[in-house]
């Protein structure tokens, strides 16, 4: 290896690294302000100036610029060297304001720090300092302009990582500035990590602003509960205990702190880099939502009434073997929403499988397609991404099918982002597409909104030519047919069948959808990467949550009823208990009257949740749950990597850890020893479920990056962390397709359901998310709402004449016949009008001015 | 047997006519010194405002513990401190305060003080944490300069800022001599 000599040292070198890389690496101090390792370089701030000696000629370079060359002699600690930070830095602080006891960044500065060992003890500046308005960017964010010192590292990641174009510096000279574009409300799901990257305290963030310092609390290392992308997070909250500086209650006595202070990203490079997105960073506060439940409640004469764990536990104990005797375990079913963690999900399937001995359990949305089977299962041979995430970064050809990725899992954006820069052709098939998609995608085609199967089969069936393979079941309808239902045209599709292809769809996806891309894949030696829409759908897949599947990869012997089939028995009255694990059904399921319809036909419901809904009122039981900042537990994000979070605030009123319930439910049937540590019960996982034998406890590793440590700002992405992933067997079956040209919707307007980043069932429990959630709210094409003549409000009127009234918000990327409404309908009941696969029908008034 | 109670008796007539130290007290009280460190007080500025900026810098200092406080952010248009926040919530639990005067001295807007007020008796230990509003000096009150070495005997001659650079760099000495502690981030 070459070799250069630094502060008189012989040390080598890989051609291409920058003197900092080698002198971080080899324990040299270098400070910094605009280098951030995972930013494009700047050099704007000349703080880490070195001295450099080459071929006779000396002077001070930037070093985080300047690569390093055979025989250069580099010091780092002359006199002028230090003379010249101490320099460097008296100008930075020239403007800058001397507010550090208010400024939040206080105690985590790079300023204050490095100011603090290098540089000048006083100012020799005496005139008035310069001051720039305060600029709200976005309703989370705020920029203090005087405090910001221009080192460009917002705008890095803004630009470049992102590939969002609203933030940037203007201006020149004493009047250069950052900030939005003609103060407009930034448009990024990314916002947040420019707080983090800001070496100072420049721009602040809603949650944490003023509220704290860095050394009153205590981190824990917990994930994402929003997505199953599963993104690492540092929990910072202050806790009650001996050592805390807890609330002092009344008395003098320390009380506990249940307030989550703030979330920050946890790198890891195989998951989330060093970047989460705004809804994982900013809605925390859900936590402590008046809408907890806090007792378990049992109904008596139609009222609720508090009892202590081990009445309800008897209780529900005693009703459901009653049941099961009465009418067999085939009357016994569960539904969950896939939020909980792997521990929980597996002593639920425990529960309903092995204790009762139903196969009715199911966590999905209830297509009826679904009812086949498992999509991935069917040709694959095992439910799980055959790609990890990062596989994103090798395809050369990649392709996104019918995802509205910004909504639902936005940090797989900044991967795609990240692959299209490096070459690789990104191409998006979807009903419609939005400026958040056009960052990544290097061609978009959208296809008609009821053509999502069309579309994927034409896939299939280019494939299927290309590879000369017939492809039973679809020789009868010609591509031609397909490609017009579909409304897209062959070149287009000719162009994204590549051999090697990857493709991306999530789980809420038609069967035959999630059928054919997956068989394309494996026609093309490609890759899947299925996006789960519950947070930890893999999870609960894996631990046999499923009517078919026992674990990711093994068949049940028998199939039972997937959550379609389960609220069809209900209303036939098949179903006599129905047990609920974080979900309602009424409000998070399209087809609300059937779902209710079903609801009430149920003798015996039992619902474990967090917060009230609309299903609490009609069950027998309530159970309060721990949410995931409450518990330990792990969690397989959508790749299949198992990730532990840690419990980071003391659990809410009389909640209990999910697996804890149903593990006392079934240490009371069948009388087995109780587990009393979520340890056992991993460990029960790995040794039980086939794709985790090879996991090992503790799940978590980690290394150090070789950051100086007296830079706050790369404090956060020191410490790496690693998860094992679990391993699932690929046995490919053969895949036959029972196509139909079904019936299409041709009048009036559609109805479509949809996701939105910051309408989920924990935004709505929380205040801070309230500016960006969209609250009784309808999209449609602004050329639709001028032809109806509607301003802001409508009534929309169904098949039944029955109304509603909703706010109409323009969104120019919909097709014109569309209204798009949002998932879950807490707020409105629109889902009365949809069906089971998400569509409904229309008709459109404008609201009368009352 | 005389002896020891002659010299006995002897110390007490020599105080006989001395001045006396005893007060009686609560009837009397003794003048105590300007520098009393007893009750602290939250001050404000001559404007109104609190001079509180929520920096916790006290609280940190503070080595039993005894202060808590929550920041919060100030609206601009009707502030309570100067500049961006304030303290929503500033308690001080007396059953722990040592009055050691640590907080008086880390603090950087000259918030704190404390007083010669030292009846602190209270019935319960609930009446022992003081809030903000039981510290806050009404508006008007004259400041008491707790800067510029008025808790230390000498004035302090180098900048602060260069004298806690010492300290931290001895501090780093210190820590590299000890080695690194396990799982320390
Ligand atoms: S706001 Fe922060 S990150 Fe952005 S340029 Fe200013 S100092 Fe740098
Ligand atoms: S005087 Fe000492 S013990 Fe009392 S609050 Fe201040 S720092 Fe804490
Ligand atoms: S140190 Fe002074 S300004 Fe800071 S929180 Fe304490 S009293 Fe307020
Ligand atoms: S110029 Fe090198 S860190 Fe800014």
């Amino acid at each position: 290896m070459p070799k250069f000599i630094l502060n008189g040292k012989e040390v080598e070198f890989k051609p291409g690294e920058t003197i900092l890389q080698v002198a971080w690496r080899l324990g040299v101090k270098i400070p910094v302000f605009c280098y951030h390792p995972h930013l494009p370089v700047y050099a704007g701030c000349r703080m880490c100036l070195v001295e450099v000696e080459l071929r006779g000629r000396k002077g001070l370079l930037p070093s985080c610029a300047t690569q390093v060359a055979e025989g250069m002699v580099v010091n780092t600690e002359t006199d002028e060297v230090r003379q010249a930070r101490k320099s460097q830095l008296e100008f930075l602080l020239l403007n800058h304001p001397l507010e550090c006891p208010t400024c939040d960044a206080g105690g985590e500065c790079d300023l204050q720090n490095l100011t603090f060992f290098l540089g000048p003890a006083e100012s020799r500046y005496t005139f008035k300092k310069h001051e720039k308005e305060l600029v709200e960017a976005h309703p989370y964010l705020k920029l203090y302009p005087n405090r910001c010192i221009l080192c460009n590292r917002c705008v890095s990641f803004y630009q470049e990582i992102s590939a969002n174009d609203d933030w940037g510096m203007f201006g020149r000279g004493h009047n250069m500035r950052v900030g939005p574009y003609r103060d407009k409300i930034l448009d990024s799901e990314f916002s947040g990590n420019m707080i983090e990257v800001c070496p100072l305290g420049a721009i602040t963030g809603r949650d944490y602003r003023f509220k704290s310092r860095p050394w009153e609390h205590k981190v824990f290392n917990s994930i994402s509960p929003h997505d199953s992308i599963g993104a690492n997070i540092k929990v910072y909250a202050r806790v009650g205990g001996k050592y805390s500086r807890g609330y002092i209650i009344e008395g003098g006595v320390r009380g506990e702190n249940h307030e989550i202070l703030r979330v920050n990203m946890r790198p890891n490079y195989d998951v989330n880099d060093p970047w989460i997105d705004d809804r994982t960073r900013f809605i925390h506060s859900y936590v402590n939502s008046s809408e907890r439940i806090t007792e378990p409640l049992i109904k008596r004469e139609g009222e609720f009434k508090e009892v202590v764990w081990d009445e309800v536990i008897s209780h529900v104990s005693g009703k459901l073997a009653e049941i099961k005797e009465k009418y067999g375990s085939e009357a016994i079913a569960g539904i969950a929403g896939g939020r909980g963690s792997n521990e929980s999900a597996f002593f639920f399937a425990k529960l309903l499988k092995d204790t009762i001995g139903t196969k009715n359990v199911d966590f999905r949305i209830p297509r009826r397609d679904f009812e086949q089977g498992d999509p991935l299962y069917e040709v694959l041979g095992s439910s799980a991404s055959t790609a990890k995430l990062n596989d994103i970064y090798n395809a050369k050809n990649i392709v996104v099918f019918g995802t509205e990725i910004k909504e639902t899992h936005p940090l797989v954006g900044l991967k795609l982002v990240k692959a299209r820069k490096s070459g690789a052709r990104v191409y998006y098939l979807g009903k419609w597409s939005s400026k958040a998609e056009r960052r990544w995608a290097s061609r978009i085609y959208n296809y008609n909104i009821n053509g999502e199967v069309e579309a994927a089969l034409s896939i299939l069936k280019i494939a299927g030519l290309k590879k000369e393979i017939q492809i039973e079941g679809l020789d009868k309808v010609s591509l031609e047919t397909l490609l017009e239902l579909a409304g897209l045209e062959k070149e287009y599709i000719e162009e994204l069948v590549k051999e090697g292809s990857l493709f991306i769809f999530d789980d809420n996806l038609p069967y035959d959808v999630q059928k054919a891309l997956s068989y394309a894949s494996t026609l093309l030696d490609g890759k899947i990467l299925v996006l789960r829409n519950a947070p930890n759908g893999q999870g609960f897949i894996d631990m046999g949550v499923s009517p078919v599947l026992s674990n990711g990869q093994s068949l049940e012997a028998e199939k039972g009823l997937s959550t379609y089939g389960i609220l069809k028995a209900a209303r036939e009255g098949k179903i006599k208990a129905l047990l609920l694990y974080n979900i309602d059904p009424i409000v998070e399921f399209p087809a609300r009257d059937e779902v209710l319809e079903a609801i009430k036909s149920v003798d015996f419901i039992v619902v474990f949740d967090s917060f009230w809904s609309e299903v609490t009122g009609y069950a027998d039981v309530v159970m309060p749950l721990t949410l995931s900042f409450e518990e330990d537990g792990s969690y397989t994000n959508t790749e299949g990597r198992v990730q532990w979070a840690e419990k980071a605030i003391p659990v809410y009123g009389m909640a209990r850890e999910a697996w804890r319930i149903f593990a006392s439910i079934v240490g009371y049937i069948t009388g087995e020893n109780r587990v009393n540590d979520v340890k056992d019960v991993t460990e029960m996982i790995i040794n039980s479920i086939e794709p985790y034998k090879k996991l090992k406890f503790p799940l978590e590793s980690k290394f150090k990056e070789p950051y100086p440590d007296n830079i706050p700002s790369l404090h956060n992405i020191k410490t790496v962390y690693k998860y094992p992933t679990a391993e699932y067997k690929l046995r490919p079956r053969e895949v036959s397709f029972k196509y139909e040209t079904g019936e299409k919707i041709t009048d009036g307007y559609v109805l479509v359901m949809s996701y939105h980043l910051y309408k989920t069932v924990y935004t709505l429990r929380t205040e801070d998310a309230a500016p960006l959630v969209p609250l009784k709210v309808v999209e449609m094409n602004p050329l639709t709402i001028r032809q109806e003549g509607i301003e802001d409000e409508a009534i929309l009127i169904g098949p039944r004449n029955e109304e509603y009234e909703v706010k109409v918000m323009p969104n120019r990327n919909l097709p014109k016949g569309v209204v798009r409404v949002f998932y879950p309908f807490l707020d409105y009941d629109l889902n009365s009008l949809l069906d089971y696969n998400g569509f409904g029908h229309v008709r459109i008034a404008q609201a009368v001015r009352r | 047997m005389i002896g020891p109670l002659i010299k006995g008796l002897s110390i007490t007539f020599k105080y006989i006519f001395k001045k006396k130290f005893t007060v009686q007290y609560p009837e009397e009280r003794r003048e105590l010194p300007p520098r009393a460190k007893w009750l602290h007080i939250l001050q404000r500025h001559e404007d109104g405002t609190e001079r509180c900026v929520a920096c916790m810098l006290c609280a940190s200092a503070c080595p039993t513990e005894a202060i808590y406080i929550v920041g919060e952010e100030n609206d601009l248009n009707n502030p309570i401190s100067h500049g961006e926040r304030y303290a929503k919530v500033w308690d001080l639990d007396l059953g722990r305060c040592m009055f050691c005067g640590y907080c008086v001295e880390a603090c950087p807007e000259e918030a704190l003080a404390m007083t010669d007020e030292y009846e602190l008796a209270v019935p319960t230990k609930k009446d022992l944490v003081l809030h903000k509003e039981d510290l806050l000096v009404p508006p008007g009150t004259p400041p008491i300069h707790t800067w510029l070495g008025f808790y230390r005997e000498e004035p302090v001659e180098a900048s602060p800022v260069s004298r806690a650079r010492e300290l931290h760099i001895e501090f780093e000495e210190y820590l590299k001599r000890r080695g690194p502690k396990e799982d320390e981030i």
